[in-house]
């Protein structure tokens, strides 16, 4: 009796979750899947089944190939710098020095920024003609500086490091959570066996905040393959199609060509593709992920 | 002391947050206030039966439309609630599309302000062809709209509610500056660039030319020649040599003549649409739409006056057209109330031209109705230009008409991709045959796959 009461309070407490999840995650996930399978490539809808042929055409469109490609490169750049900055940054926070509660407190602002804020302050930073950056870069003597946001090889990178400069306080508020739970005596002990400053970084701190470094390579890793705000605010895909990612592009099927069958296929891929770099991390974990 | 700077932490950081949320927070209460208000406008009049249309934010604020839509109440009695939708009038689409993909018909009218955005939703089924009721109503269309009414297969979707064309308005001040008379009459390309030139002066940031990223500065000279863009077997006509120097053309302005900000320049520093009514550049090639910003003082306060002429002309002298877009206004197929409906479109098309500034797309005017429209803009500018600047540059001259637009297959994809393409041209990325070619290339893919 008490079991299936307790049961049902339980139930009461995770319905509001499961009734957001249910409508907003799981069907949407199904339809998708369902549509994908569909020929509904118009503003009409249409329900004739398809089998595969969105996915084949997927292979056959150099643009969509092009932006998973852009996304892979994008994650490629922009998750390893996240780690390792918001690592260094944290490691520094964890010090005491002075101001050190404000200077925690206002790492975290370009956090709360907006996207559209952040792109219109980076384009007026980045811009390759009378920004101060370029300015810099000519003062210190170098000819040619990098176009930036304007160049077909260095927007998606550009865009990488401004979303690295966004994300970068959550991350470092994660790592400095875990550098707060490392004991202090393990450096002790380090350091009774005579290991200096590095040692106790490398044997110490970093295998013990592993099991964080793999939620934010994990987490970082889907947000950055689900990117689309940044790169819409920022270049929007251009030049031609030199920074346009997977998100874009499926947003762009979805709602300028109304092929909302194909852009689903495509969607359903990139779901694919994350799930599989998901599940290869988590299989990899052992090697160098350690709980205490 | 830790505790005073924890409580210092604190404090900044609350203090950084208020002023983050009031500097997002106010422009969004601006935006709704404006919108309860149009449809509170609408809930007064007091009447019976009403239309709803969809409008984007800006228009919802734009007087000149309300004061259309109130003198339609006014007239017809029928009220009008407007649906805004918040974004631009390009953004708001992607809403309306899953409206009425979903045969939502809660929504009766719709402005549509390119013929590629007509063709897609007749083509989809989306809106209500217009025959029946202009039979019903014995309304002679074809007197009143001529060659502007738009028809498919012999059915008419939409009456034309404006059809704008092209102009070049400059900023007599930098004339005068660098003593360089103004531009009357009919003129050349190479004219045009030879006054710019005159009027770029790199020391004061100014300079003599401003266009924008539309889709049609990259073929302009190419549809003033009436170029199609499609080959009698509805393949891409892109190869045609006039695409290749419509698009040389363009971007030789910014990155040859240096006579306007190349693209590059466009691109990275985000210059805006609006750019003109800085003050830094002598003349601009835009849409006579654009009139309107001159209407508009407050939100453009100048020290300058402005001057308008017709638009250049290829000099080999094959192209002596305008460019033409027509806007129109049509029904949602699955409206609950079309004659109310058929009211609202018959009264914006005829009657738009009055309030907003566009031109008529009409061809029952009289020399007198013309002469009464520019007069309306002329005593709202204080006399700035005179009606027959504004004849002469945007009605009544020597330029024949030819589409702006490329309308056909794929015609959304079309204009994406002469933009993503010619983009890498314009930067030096790509050579301009190769740029051409790989138009042509992908707009037939593209012509293919919507076919299957």
């Amino acid at each position: 009796m008490m079991r299936s009461g307790e049961a049902k309070a339980g139930v009461l407490f995770i319905l509001p979750f499961l009734a957001g999840f249910l409508i907003f995650n799981l069907f949407p996930l199904l339809y998708s899947f369902f549509i994908s399978l569909v020929d509904y490539n118009t503003l009409k809808p249409s329900y004739n089944f398809i089998g595969l042929d969105n996915f084949i055409r997927i292979f056959n469109d150099d643009i969509a190939l092009k932006a998973y490609w852009n996304s892979f490169l994008y994650t490629l750049i922009y998750v390893p710098v996240l780690l390792v900055l918001s690592f260094l940054l944290a490691v520094l926070l964890n010090r005491k020095f002075f101001l050190r509660p404000v200077s925690r407190t206002m790492i975290l602002i370009p956090y709360v920024a907006n996207v559209i804020a952040i792109a219109m302050v980076f384009s007026v930073i980045l811009d390759p003609y009378d920004g101060p950056v370029n300015a810099f870069l000519h003062l210190i003597g170098i000819q040619n500086p990098p176009m930036w946001l304007g160049g077909t090889s260095t927007a998606l990178p550009t865009i990488a490091l401004v979303n690295v400069w966004q994300s970068l306080s959550f991350q470092t508020i994660v790592f400095l959570a875990a550098l707060q739970g490392v004991p202090s005596e393990l450096y002790e002990a380090a350091g009774l066996d005579g290991a200096g400053k590095w040692r106790k970084t490398l044997n110490v701190t970093i295998p013990l905040v592993s099991p964080t470094t793999f939620f934010l390579a994990i987490t970082s890793i889907i947000s950055s393959f689900q990117n689309y705000a940044s790169v819409r605010a920022l270049t929007n895909g251009g030049p031609g199609v030199a920074s346009r990612v997977i998100s874009l592009n499926i947003y762009e099927e979805a709602f300028t060509y109304n092929r909302y069958s194909y852009a689903a296929a495509q969607a359903i891929l990139l779901f694919v593709v994350i799930l599989a770099i998901t599940i290869i991390q988590w299989r990899g974990q052992k090697k160098w992920v350690h709980y205490s | 002391m830790k505790k005073r700077g924890r409580v210092t932490a604190l404090l900044l950081s609350a203090l950084m947050l208020t002023g983050l949320l009031a500097g997002c927070g106010s422009n969004n209460s601006n935006e709704a206030g404006s919108s309860e208000q149009a449809s509170n406008k609408a809930a007064e009049s007091g009447v019976s039966k009403s239309v709803r249309i969809y409008v984007d934010g800006n228009r919802a604020k734009d007087s000149n439309f309300l004061n259309v839509v109130e003198a339609f109440k006014k007239d017809k009695g029928i009220g009008v609630e407007l649906n805004v939708i918040p974004g631009d009038a390009v953004e708001i689409f992607k809403k309306i599309d899953i409206d009425l993909g979903a045969q939502d018909g809660s929504t009766d009218l719709l402005l549509l302000s390119t013929p590629i955005q007509l063709d897609k939703y007749v083509r989809s089924g989306a809106l209500l062809p217009l025959n029946d009721l202009i039979e019903e109503d014995k309304y002679d269309a074809k007197a009143i709209y001529g060659d502007y009414l738009q028809e498919s297969d012999g059915k008419i979707y939409s009456l034309p509610a404006g059809a704008g064309k092209w102009a070049v308005y400059y900023n007599k001040k930098i004339f005068d500056d660098a003593n360089v008379p103004y531009p009357s009459g009919s003129w050349t390309w190479d004219q045009y660039v030879e006054t710019a030139k005159k009027l770029t002066d790199s020391s004061k940031k100014i300079y003599g030319s401003y266009m924008l990223d539309y889709d049609a500065y990259m073929y302009f000279t190419a549809r003033q020649k009436d170029v199609s863009g499609y080959k009698e077997d509805g393949t891409s006509n892109f190869d045609d040599p006039a695409f290749k120097e419509a698009l040389q053309f363009f971007g030789d302005l910014g990155n040859v003549h240096k006579v306007q900000p190349s693209w590059m320049e466009f691109k990275t520093k985000k210059l805006a649409w609006d750019g003109f009514m800085s003050g830094k550049y002598g003349m601009h090639v835009i849409g006579t739409w654009y009139t309107n910003m001159f209407l508009d003082k407050e939100n453009y306060p100048r020290d300058w006056q402005f001057g308008i002429t017709e638009l250049p002309t290829p000099a080999d002298g094959k192209g002596n057209n305008n460019l033409t877009v027509i806007n129109g206004v049509a029904i949602n197929a699955y409206s609950k109330q079309p004659k109310e409906a058929f009211e609202f479109a018959k009264y914006f098309a005829e009657n738009n031209y009055k309030y907003t500034g566009d031109l008529p797309a009409r061809i029952d005017l009289t020399d007198e109705d013309i002469n009464e429209m520019f007069q309306k803009i002329v005593d709202r500018i204080d006399g700035e230009v005179t009606i027959e600047d504004l004849n002469k540059a945007m009605y009544q001259n020597d330029l024949g008409f030819s589409d702006e637009k490329i309308v056909g297959p794929a015609a959304a994809e079309y204009s994406n991709i002469i933009l993503q393409e010619s983009e890498l041209y314009l930067i030096g990325q790509k050579s301009l045959d190769d740029t051409v070619k790989t138009i042509k290339e992908r707009v037939d893919q593209a012509i293919k796959a919507e076919q299957q």
